[in-house]
């Protein structure tokens, strides 16, 4: 689905490694969160998946597409991409209009248009706003605006970067429970958040990058458990894993709220409870 | 673009120059340039100017002014190539559009001027850092500092909006939106629409800066500047040599 191998990149020949000998695969399905400080590489390995920037040695395949060789307008059928600022994407005057842009440019059936737009916006909670000019929205409404108009696209693969940033916490669950559907519909997420709780609620796999390299990459739960790989990306455990790793080892499996009071307890013995 | 006029660091004869001389430099070189007709003396200042950027190790960078200034002077030459019809007829480039040798020498006089004219500017730019013009210009010049500071602003956002439009144009082109084209006309057509996200979050950038600016006292009264700037005996034998060139250009004409 998605090979990267060997892939190395520098904005110019002088230029410091921004990725260093970087080794992934990612099959068909999977919700994988990209987590890592500014600066570690992320939006750079993101732009490298749909051929925005081309490596400098290595090779990306997307759906069996090399990436260096295809251009990005073609890969935007395999792919979706929604940009950290929303400001950078929405230029037309209507709503409706941005959601449409992108249906348009892949030759998307007249007859089906207004019907995926329509599906999209009530999705997002848009519905009324399609005849609004999105410039007039909130920056919540346009990061949905945004969101929508590379939804509407239905690629197998939607590569994220911070979706949910500017967004209340309600905001914030109802965008990712649709990418979670997505993703139950068979679509590969790839995510990049600053938000471990997020990242702890929605990802199967994460993986840390780190100066350019992959510091970490494994199930969700392994990963949130390496504080020290975490602390030098200036994350920590989501709260639950830090109590959970105080606790030892009779608590290793517990990942949830739910998962710790049934490990409290099994720890229950008469007059209270041994840890 | 955004390289072509953006400070780069540096520690050279050049960079230390008093910024008022370097402003001079390419003032008075841009109008030498108009007041010379002589080919050779429009090719001498263009390779002064190399000569500038090599000592000012930016050459790297400053060959893509001049490749960029050679394209568009050779479109101008081109032009005044095929609508000058007096002189001797070399050949006829199509019928009744002939190619003179007045129409070939004027042309390329256009195009060296302004291969000579405007690189010295864009050299300038990259070898003084913005806040030390900013004091030449209102402690010597003596320009109001908020008009100054408006110049200044001026220059200091066009590299910040090129990659801003190159954000917006990745972010069409993850949408399926041909920019990536080759052919120039099209790439217009694709381009211009891409223009109104750039307008709106400049305009809603330059907002808030004057929020924040109004909000840390900005033009609340006199200012103190960090960097008194010096006058060397480079920056005296700098004028002398700019001098000597537009005198030059007045001789020679």
């Amino acid at each position: 689905m998605i090979s990267i191998q060997h892939l190395t990149y520098r904005y110019d020949k002088k230029a410091p490694l921004i990725l260093d000998h970087i080794n992934l695969e990612i099959n068909k399905g999977e919700c994988v969160a990209l987590i890592g400080q500014n600066g570690s590489g992320k939006t750079t390995l993101l732009k490298q998946l749909n051929g925005l920037l081309k490596p400098t040695s290595g090779r990306v395949t997307i759906n069996g597409l090399d990436t260096a060789t295809t251009k990005t307008s073609a890969l935007a059928r395999h792919i979706g991409y929604l940009f950290q600022n929303p400001d950078h994407q929405i230029f037309c005057n209507t709503v409706y209009d941005e959601i449409r842009f992108g249906l348009l440019n892949i030759q998307c059936p007249p007859e089906e248009i207004h019907d995926r737009i329509k599906r999209i916006a009530g999705l997002l909670g848009l519905e009324n706003k399609l005849t609004r000019d999105p410039f007039t929205l909130s920056r919540g409404e346009r990061q949905r605006v945004a969101l929508a108009s590379v939804l509407v696209l239905e690629t197998d693969i939607l590569v994220l970067d911070e979706p949910t940033t500017g967004q209340d916490y309600r905001e914030c669950v109802e965008i990712m429970e649709i990418v979670k559907d997505l993703n139950r519909m068979g679509k590969t997420i790839i995510m990049v958040s600053h938000d471990i709780e997020v990242v702890a609620d929605y990802c199967e796999r994460t993986i840390i990058l780190h100066q350019g390299r992959v510091l970490e990459d494994d199930a969700t739960h392994v990963v949130l458990r390496k504080s020290e790989s975490l602390m030098l990306s200036g994350l920590e455990p989501p709260q639950i894993i830090q109590l959970a790793l105080r606790f030892g080892p009779l608590f290793q499996h517990v990942r949830s709220p739910e998962d710790m009071a049934e490990a409290v307890a099994a720890c229950a013995v008469p007059g209270g409870v041994r840890v | 673009m955004k390289q072509m006029l953006e400070y780069v660091h540096g520690d050279s004869v050049i960079h230390r120059l008093n910024p008022l001389v370097k402003l001079l430099w390419a003032f008075l070189t841009c109008i030498a340039c108009f007041i010379s007709s002589n080919h050779l003396f429009l090719l001498g200042v263009l390779l002064s100017t190399v000569v500038v950027a090599a000592s000012g190790s930016v050459l790297a960078r400053a060959k893509g002014v001049y490749k960029a200034l050679f394209i568009l002077g050779f479109l101008l030459m081109l032009f005044q190539l095929l609508f000058t019809p007096y002189g001797r007829v070399y050949f006829y480039i199509l019928p009744g559009v002939p190619v003179t040798d007045q129409g070939l020498s004027f042309s390329l006089l256009l195009m060296l001027r302004m291969m000579a004219a405007l690189s010295p500017l864009s050299l300038m730019l990259m070898l003084t850092p913005m806040n030390e013009l900013l004091t030449a210009m209102t402690h010597t010049l003596r320009i109001p500092y908020r008009y100054a500071f408006v110049v200044v602003t001026a220059l200091r956002f066009i590299p910040t909006f090129s990659r801003e439009m190159d954000q917006i144009m990745q972010a069409q082109r993850s949408r399926g939106h041909e920019t990536d084209t080759r052919n120039p006309f099209k790439k217009v057509k694709v381009i211009l629409p891409m223009c109104i996200p750039l307008l709106i979050s400049s305009v809603r950038r330059i907002e808030t800066m004057a929020i924040s600016l109004e909000t840390r006292g900005f033009n609340t009264g006199p200012r103190s500047y960090r960097k008194k700037l010096g006058f060397t005996r480079f920056d005296a034998l700098a004028i002398i040599i700019v001098m000597a060139v537009l005198l030059l250009s007045i001789i020679i004409g």
